[in-house]
C-alpha cells in the first residue's frame, strides 16, 4: 500500500499550517526570564521547547516543506537554541544531574540539524559510558526514546533493541481490546522510536508492524468517534511509519479539515479558551503532532517510487 | 396492544428457557411452554423471531430431543408477523431479518424432521453488501444483528462472508469491546467462534475476549444465550447428527 | 393459554416494534478510553511528544 494522494495533499496542508502557527505563536513558548538549569516545572515550557524542536527538526530533516516553510523551522530552530542559551542550559543541567534523560533527548533534535555544543557532546559521551545510567531505571517506552536520542546524537553505544523492543506494551502483541489511553501513547512512543520518527520504517520488527496494521484502524476509528484529535494523529504517524503505510484519507481529511486556517489544531473536542496564552499551553502539543505527522506522511509519499 | 417492550421481556423468557435447555435441563417442549405461560400470546410468538434460530441450539448444539409442539409454535410465529421483504429494493435492515427468518426455517426444517411443519422463508435476492467489508465498522454491526445464523447446521452467503472475513469481525470485536457495547461484543464474538469451530485462524484468541465481556458486560437473557452458543462452539463437541448436517 | 386453532396476526405498529427488537442498533460510545487523572503522575515522566496532564474527567 501507498500514501493515497488525498493523504499526502491534507499532509501538506497540515505540516505547512501547523508549523506556520508554531512560528508565529513560538514568543507563547519561551522560557520565562532567569530560568536556571534547575527549572521548576520542566512540564509547563521546557518540554514543550523541546516538542517544538522536534517538529521543526523532522521538517527540516524531511525536507519535503516548501522553501518558505524550511526557512521558518530553521527560524523556529533558531528561536528555541537560543531560548536554551545555545545549548548552554542543557549542558548545565547535564552538569547537575548525570542521571537526568532529558538533556540528551532535547539536545538530539538540535544535534540531528547541526545545532551543536562541543562541551555538552563531551560530557554526553563520557555519560553514555556509565553503567550508572545504562542502569537507570525507565518505563520500556522510555529506555527505547533514550536509545534513539543517543543514536541521533551520534554516541557510540550498545543497545539491544530487540530487548527493549520487547520489554514494551506493544513488544508483547497485548490484545488490542485491553489497551488505555495512557497505553495508546506509550505505543505510539513505541513507534516512533523503533522508526526514529517515520525515517526508518524498517526498524519496527515485521510481526510488530504487521500486529499494528492489524488494530490501528481500530484504535484510530474509538478515538476519532470521542474526538481524541491529540492521540489520533499520534496514531496517524504511526501508520505513516509503517513499512507498508498506514493512511486512511479520511482520517487525515478530518484532521486537515479540523485544523484552522491559522494552523492551531484543538487537542480534543472541548471548548477552546480564547486567552492565547493558555490556547498555546492547551494545544500547542497537539500542533507540533500535526506538524510531524504531515511531515512524515509526505516523506513517505515522496519516497514511494 | 404489545409493546416493544412486552416483545422484549417476552425475548427474554425465551431466552432464559432455550438456555436452561441448552444446560441440560429436562426434556420438555420448551417453545410451546414458553407460549403456553406467557401472559401475552402476541409476545410470546415475537420472541421466537427474535431469538430465531436460536431457539433450535438446545438440539442443534446440546443433541436435546425435539417436540412437534415447538415445530408448531414457531410455525405460528411466521403466522402473526408477516416475513420481511426480500427482493432487490427492500432496505438493509428488512433484509437482515430476512436472514434471521430464513435461518429458522432452515433448522426448522433440520430439526422438525418429519413435522408437517414448514416456513416458507427466502433468502434475500442478491445481497451484495454482505460481501463489501470496506466500511467494517458499518458491516461489523450488521453481522452483529445477524449473529443467530453463527450455528452448525447453517451454512449460506451470510456464512461465506464471514469467512472471508476474520480480521473485519475481529476489528469489530475490539472495536465493540472498547465502545463497552458488550451485546455486540458478544454477538460478533459468536462469529469468531464459529469461524474457529470451522477451522479459521484468527488475529485475536476468542476465548479470552468471551471472559472479557461475560466478566464485564453482565448476563442479560440474550447476550447469556449468545456467550452460551459461543461457547459451545469454542469448546464442546456438536453432536454427531449435527456434524452431518453441517456438511 | 394459547389455543391451537387461534389465528393472531400483529398489526403494522406491533410488526414495526418487532423489527427493532429484530434488527438493533448498535449502542451509543460509553465510558470509552479517556485520559484519566491517575494518569498524571506517569506523565510526568514522559518527555517529548507525550501529551498534556489529563483534565479532568469530562463524564463523556
Amino acid at each position: 500500500m501507498t500514501v493515497p494522494a488525498p493523504v499526502a495533499a491534507a499532509a501538506r496542508s497540515m505540516a505547512d499550517r501547523a508549523l506556520s502557527w508554531l512560528h508565529a505563536h513560538r514568543a507563547l513558548g519561551a522560557l520565562p526570564p532567569g530560568t536556571t538549569a534547575e527549572i521548576a516545572d520542566p512540564d509547563g515550557v521546557y518540554k514543550p521547547l523541546g516538542e517544538t524542536t522536534l517538529a521543526a527538526s523532522v521538517i527540516l530533516r524531511d525536507g519535503v516543506a516548501g522553501p518558505g516553510q524550511l526557512v521558518a523551522a530553521q527560524s523556529l530552530m533558531d528561536f528555541t537554541w537560543e531560548q536554551l542559551r545555545r545549548g548552554d542550559m542543557l549542558y548545565e543541567r547535564q552538569l547537575r544531574h548525570t542521571l537526568m534523560t532529558d538533556p540528551l533527548e532535547m539536545y538530539a533534535p538540535f544535534a540531528r540539524c547541526g545545532y551543536r555544543h562541543t562541551d555538552l557532546d563531551r560530557l554526553l559521551a563520557h555519560r553514555a559510558r556509565l553503567r550508572s545510567v545504562d542502569g537507570v531505571e525507565l518505563l520500556p517506552n522510555r529506555r527505547l526514546a533514550v536509545a534513539n536520542a543517543a543514536r541521533v546524537a551520534g554516541l557510540d553505544q550498545d543497545v539491544d533493541w530487540a530487548a527493549l523492543t520487547r520489554a514494551t506494551w506493544l513488544g508483547a502483541t497485548p490484545e488490542p481490546w485491553a489497551i488505555n489511553w495512557i497505553t495508546a501513547y506509550a505505543l505510539t512512543h513505541t513507534v516512533f522510536h523503533l522508526t526514529d520518527w517515520g525515517a526508518r520504517p524498517r526498524g519496527l520488527p515485521a510481526a510488530l508492524a504487521e500486529y499494528v496494521r492489524t488494530w490501528l484502524p481500530v484504535w484510530i476509528d474509538i478515538w476519532r468517534e470521542v474526538e481524541q484529535w491529540d492521540l489520533v494523529t499520534e496514531l496517524m504517524i504511526v501508520g505513516a511509519s509503517l513499512d507498508e503505510p498506514y493512511c486512511a484519507p479520511g482520517d487525515w481529511e478530518a484532521i486537515a479539515a479540523l485544523q484552522h486556517e491559522d494552523g492551531f489544531v484543538p487537542c480534543d473536542g472541548d471548548p477552546v479558551s480564547d486567552d492565547p496564552q493558555q490556547r498555546f499551553k492547551d494545544h500547542q502539543h497537539t500542533v507540533v503532532v500535526t506538524a510531524v505527522a504531515g511531515s512524515v506522511a509526505l516523506a513517505r509519499a515522496a519516497r514511494e517510487p | 396492544m404489545s409493546s416493544r417492550a412486552d416483545f422484549a421481556a417476552a425475548a427474554d423468557d425465551l431466552a432464559i428457557r432455550v438456555l436452561s435447555a441448552l444446560r441440560g435441563a429436562g426434556d420438555t417442549a420448551l417453545v410451546a411452554g414458553h407460549i403456553d405461560s406467557a401472559p401475552d400470546a402476541l409476545a410470546a410468538l415475537a420472541a421466537i423471531r427474535v431469538i430465531g434460530a436460536d431457539t433450535f441450539s438446545p438440539y442443534v448444539l446440546a443433541g436435546a430431543p425435539f417436540h412437534a409442539e415447538d415445530a408448531a409454535a414457531v410455525a405460528r410465529s411466521f403466522e402473526a408477523f408477516p416475513l420481511p421483504g426480500t427482493g432487490p429494493t427492500a432496505p438493509t435492515d428488512e433484509r437482515t431479518a430476512a436472514w434471521r427468518d430464513w435461518a429458522t426455517a432452515q433448522l426448522l426444517a433440520r430439526v422438525g424432521g418429519e413435522t408437517t411443519w414448514r416456513v416458507d422463508a427466502a433468502q434475500p435476492e442478491d445481497d451484495r453488501a454482505l460481501a463489501d467489508t470496506a466500511d467494517w465498522q458499518r458491516w461489523c454491526v450488521r453481522m452483529a444483528q445477524l449473529a443467530t445464523l453463527a450455528q452448525p447446521g447453517l451454512d449460506g452467503p451470510v456464512h461465506e462472508a464471514a469467512r472471508g472475513a476474520a480480521l473485519p469481525l475481529s476489528r469489530g470485536v475490539t472495536r465493540s469491546v472498547l465502545r463497552r457495547d458488550f451485546p455486540t461484543a458478544v454477538r460478533l464474538i459468536r462469529w469468531l467462534a464459529w469461524l474457529d469451530h470451522e477451522g479459521v485462524t484468527l488475529p485475536l484468541d476468542p476465548l479470552l475476549a468471551l471472559e472479557h465481556v461475560r466478566l464485564l458486560g453482565g448476563e442479560s437473557p440474550r447476550t447469556a444465550l449468545d456467550l452460551a452458543v459461543a461457547r459451545h462452539l469454542l469448546e464442546e463437541r456438536i453432536p454427531e447428527a449435527t456434524q452431518e448436517a453441517r456438511t | 393459554m394459547l389455543a391451537q386453532d387461534t389465528r393472531i396476526t400483529a398489526t403494522p405498529t406491533e410488526v414495526a416494534a418487532l423489527g427493532d427488537l429484530v434488527v438493533e442498533p448498535e449502542a451509543t460510545i460509553s465510558d470509552p478510553p479517556l485520559p484519566a487523572p491517575e494518569a498524571a503522575g506517569f506523565l510526568l515522566a514522559l518527555l517529548l511528544l507525550s501529551p498534556k496532564e489529563p483534565k479532568e474527567p469530562k463524564g463523556k
